[in-house]
């Protein structure tokens, strides 16, 4: 495609992000497409591969990160069952992020800059012709077998050079423009088993930490974050993803106390803000979002929640303090009662599965937990593994981010600016804008997306100030997954703080044909039901394709602190355990739906009065 | 095969010479009496160094003092637990050590390929390689929720394109017309099914309608390019990459045979016919 047609497309497409130029290849960086007005770009920002040691105990052997990265483009890969999967697209961005903890491995290599190559063993080991591989397999075999341990490999210097091929295999795979690759990890506390994981991302390759900061160093997020700050002074831009916060016992977002027992202050929330302006709102342990206990009043909010501490069977998580909704009213009550809110943080779908391939869609499910899950048998057998009820586990995530190009330095900065959105596991694109001087009809334009930028805020973002005489617009867009199910509808989910209390409001603002809100409470009815449940089908004869509305909050306060994020629902479709009874023809299990509705959350915008 | 190669007796064997050797090699202070715990100063040297790599700069005393203290009380532990056992028979600690030995094996990385090598490669792996089609086309997108009687809407529709005219597909953000755009870019906009409805299409006609997740298209191909498998200038990044990949897993393979070769295994159990899995796991 030469630049004039690719240009031409980005035009064309820019309104809504369904830009077509990507063929730029790494040798020609300059080449990359670019757009303004951004576009989503679907990846993964965690999963495990055979070098995570927990993988590599149930089973996943054989594949590492290279293997991640190829299925991600769109490559066959072996499951650790034994049989090939593949997607049905390719991603467009990916982030291997295997455990950290045991990554203190020895490298023989051939690299004349490593550390090894200087010691005198060095010399035995290196490859310089095909007649070199058998001499140096003999050399490490007969030490092997001679119980001769080969002392020079001790020196500390060699750690961590697992690390180094990270970084290194990150970088063979990255092609800017067409299929993005960040060097992450995954550092994994759980103090007495309650979760308090995150994924670390550094922005590029070049510039990275000489070792990962492990839960060896420390259980306490307090230390990875000064150890970030270290790493952000040496130049080494980086950002931390907190998942799971369902399996934290309320240890994820807590509002009195910190990890190291000392009182939340104004300075932990900025620390919390600065490093960890993401977290997972979806993933096969499950939502984040809330619950039925939480919010009863949102009758979406049982959507694939699991509750358990890993490890311990038989055990629950304390709602509190555990799910994002919640954390974003409590942010919003310490910002309005002490002047800091640690919980200004955005959405990503993602997977956590240790299988190095991962599974999305429940159509295409084929288990996340090495030999646990690998089969339909296995996976309907209803076993409990460390806590985790097989059946309940859901699809992974996805993370949508809006960025300008597919490359590392776009993805990281809106992944940092919050412009990024989750889903559960489909490619939905949905925009969310809000503002306070947006025409009427705005969204008929055909440019309406240059617009929403120029005179608002996009997801992620605080509105600017105001002299609160009018309430606030919001521009919400909703496109399907063209290789999924239909969209029922659009929810804003409200979140606002009065005299230290927490409130919450879902408005359904969008939906699919003519149904009409319920006078009384708003609400629309129901979309309707294709699912055979027997067969594991659907039809995509309810539902919409595209949903999009302007939305302005009937009832704001100018003088309330409040959230807005966007919720996006599919028609229902059968749940993977559904697929699975079908292949097996027996009784879908009764601990699960028979059917879901998979869906996108965005980040919120925030709304300040005294901003 | 593959079943008696995850045989725990024959784990047992082949990793207990290597659990002795990967303890002494991380454990030098083993060498001293059992209930004496020296920490040598190349220890700690490491731990300070480990420290540094770290958090970029040097420990302080009382840094360095915690360090040793919990290293101290990991030793003891440690030493406490293998007196008792606990490695033993532990899956964790069986696959950690075979992963730590995979790992050092896979070091071996192979020289670099010459021009002849990848050329093999990518002639045998052709479909790896091939550029899917690029199309030039115009589409016009109907939305089945917005209409009773699609047919007759359709039919109207390709009359007036037929004769030149304008035709009022339903709004969508989907472009109208795409010009010299990869298959994979069509499928990351259209989805799959439209992307292969293409592929049969003929070309400067009007057809369909062409099914897509969003509803149904009629389509005007103007140009297709045809796949092609590129030459090995183009692909040469992308063919080293899978080249040396393919190398490092079967050097894997091969240091696991050449330790293999070092033991003979006996099968005592009914649950595999006995006779052709024994020849099998000894056959190498």
């Amino acid at each position: 495609m030469n630049k004039k047609t690719k240009l031409i497309l980005a035009m064309m497409c820019a309104t809504t992000g369904l830009g077509l130029g990507t063929t730029a290849s790494a040798a020609e960086p300059a080449q990359v497409p670019s757009n303004p007005q951004r576009e989503a770009y679907f990846g993964q920002t965690h999963s495990h591969t055979s070098w995570s040691v927990d993988a590599y105990v149930i089973g996943n052997m054989m594949t590492g990160p290279e293997e991640a990265y190829r299925f991600s483009l769109g490559e066959a890969i072996k499951h650790p069952g034994g049989f090939d999967v593949k997607l049905v697209r390719p991603l467009d961005f990916q982030g291997v992020t295997d455990h950290s903890e045991y990554i203190g491995m020895i490298r023989l290599a051939n690299d004349p800059n490593s550390p090894v190559s200087k010691l005198p063993v060095a010399e035995k080991l290196k490859v310089r012709s095909k007649e070199d591989i058998p001499k140096v397999f003999g050399f490490l075999v007969t030490s092997l077998v001679k119980k001769e341990p080969i002392k020079d490999l001790m020196d500390p210097k060699l750690q961590a050079n697992v690390w180094d091929q990270v970084i290194s295999i990150a970088d063979k795979y990255y092609q800017p423009g067409k299929f993005t690759t960040f060097v992450a990890y995954e550092w994994t506390s759980a103090p007495e088993n309650q979760n308090m994981h995150r994924n670390v991302f550094f922005r590029d390759s070049k510039h990275v930490a000489e070792i990962p900061f492990t839960a060896i160093d420390s259980l306490y997020a307090e230390d990875l974050w000064a150890w970030m700050d270290t790493q952000r002074k040496a130049g080494n831009e980086l950002l931390a993803i907190s998942h799971n916060g369902n399996l934290s016992n309320g240890m994820m977002f807590p509002t009195e106390v910190g990890g190291k027992g000392k009182p939340i202050d104004a300075a932990w929330a900025k620390e919390r803000l600065a490093n960890e302006p993401l977290t997972e709102i979806h993933q096969i342990k499950g939502t984040s979002e809330t619950t039925p206990q939480l919010s009863p009043n949102d009758e979406f909010a049982d959507f694939e929640n699991m509750s358990f501490l890993i490890g311990v069977n038989n055990s629950t998580s304390k709602p509190h303090g555990s799910y994002v909704r919640e954390a974003y009213e409590n942010g919003l009550a310490m910002q309005a009662a002490k002047g800091y809110n640690p919980y200004k943080f955005g959405m990503v779908g993602a997977s956590d599965s240790h299988n190095t391939v991962v599974s999305y869609t429940s159509s295409n499910f084929f288990g996340q937990h090495g030999q646990l899950d690998a089969t339909p048998e296995t996976r309907m057998a209803n076993t409990v593994e460390s806590g985790m009820a097989v059946v309940k586990t859901s699809t992974s995530g996805l993370a949508g981010v809006w960025a300008e190009s597919n490359t590392r330095e776009a993805i990281f900065d809106s992944m940092k600016r919050k412009e990024v959105y989750g889903t559960s596991g489909v490619r939905i694109k949905v925009r969310l804008f809000g503002g306070w001087d947006y025409a009427p009809e705005q969204m008929r334009r055909a440019d309406w997306v240059k617009e929403a930028y120029a005179k608002g805020v996009p997801m992620g973002g605080d509105l600017p100030a105001s002299d609160g005489k009018k309430a606030p617009t919001f521009l919400v867009w909703a496109f399907k997954d063209p290789d999924d199910a239909n969209l029922d509808r659009v929810q804003i989910v409200k979140g606002w703080t009065k005299d230290g209390k927490l409130f919450e409001k879902v408005y359904d603002v969008a939906w699919s044909g003519n149904r009409q809100p319920d006078k009384a409470t708003g609400k629309v009815p129901a979309v309707g039901n294709s699912v055979d449940v027997a067969k594991a089908t659907y039809t995509n004869t309810i539902g919409s394709p595209e949903l999009k509305t302007e939305w302005k909050d009937p009832d704001f306060e100018a003088g309330v602190h409040a959230f807005y994020y966007a919720r996006v629902l599919q028609i229902p479709t059968p749940r993977w355990s559904t697929y699975d009874a079908a292949k097996l023809k027996m009784k879908p299990l009764a601990d699960v739906p028979t059917t879901i509705q998979d869906r996108a959350w965005t980040s919120p915008i925030w709304y300040n009065p005294g901003a | 095969m593959r079943r008696i190669l995850r045989e725990p007796l024959l784990h047992f064997l082949l990793l207990g010479a290597l659990l002795f050797v990967a303890y002494a090699w991380v454990d030098r202070e083993g060498t001293y009496a059992a209930d004496e715990i020296v920490v040598p100063a190349e220890r700690v040297r490491g731990l300070a160094e480990q420290f540094r790599r770290t958090w970029q700069r040097q420990p302080t005393e009382q840094e360095t003092d915690n360090l040793i203290q919990t290293f101290v009380r990991e030793e003891v532990m440690y030493r406490e637990g293998l007196s008792m056992g606990l490695d033993r028979d532990d899956p964790v600690i069986r696959r950690r050590v075979q992963q730590k030995l995979e790992f050092i094996g896979d070091g071996s990385a192979p020289p670099a390929p010459t021009d002849e090598e990848l050329q093999a490669w990518l002639d045998g792996h052709v479909s790896l390689y091939a550029v899917p089609p690029r199309y030039t086309l115009r589409q016009i997108y109907f939305d089945p929720g917005r209409h009773d009687d699609m047919t007759a809407l359709i039919a109207r529709a390709r009359a007036e394109l037929v004769e030149g005219r304008a035709a009022g597909g339903d709004s969508t953000p989907l472009p109208e017309q795409l010009t010299d755009t990869d298959t994979s870019d069509i499928e990351r906009v259209f989805g799959v099914e439209f992307a292969r409805g293409l592929a049969a299409l003929p070309i400067g006609s009007w057809e369909g309608p062409i099914p897509s997740g969003f509803g149904v298209h009629l389509v005007q191909i103007q140009t297709r390019g045809e796949a092609q498998t590129p030459n090995l200038a183009d692909a040469r990044s992308q063919v080293e990459r899978d080249w040396l990949h393919d190398r490092s897993q079967k050097s894997m393979e091969a240091f696991y045979q050449r330790l293999r070769q070092r033991y003979t295994v006996t099968i005592e159990s009914d649950a595999v016919s006995g006779d052709a899995a024994v020849a099998a796991a000894n056959a190498r």
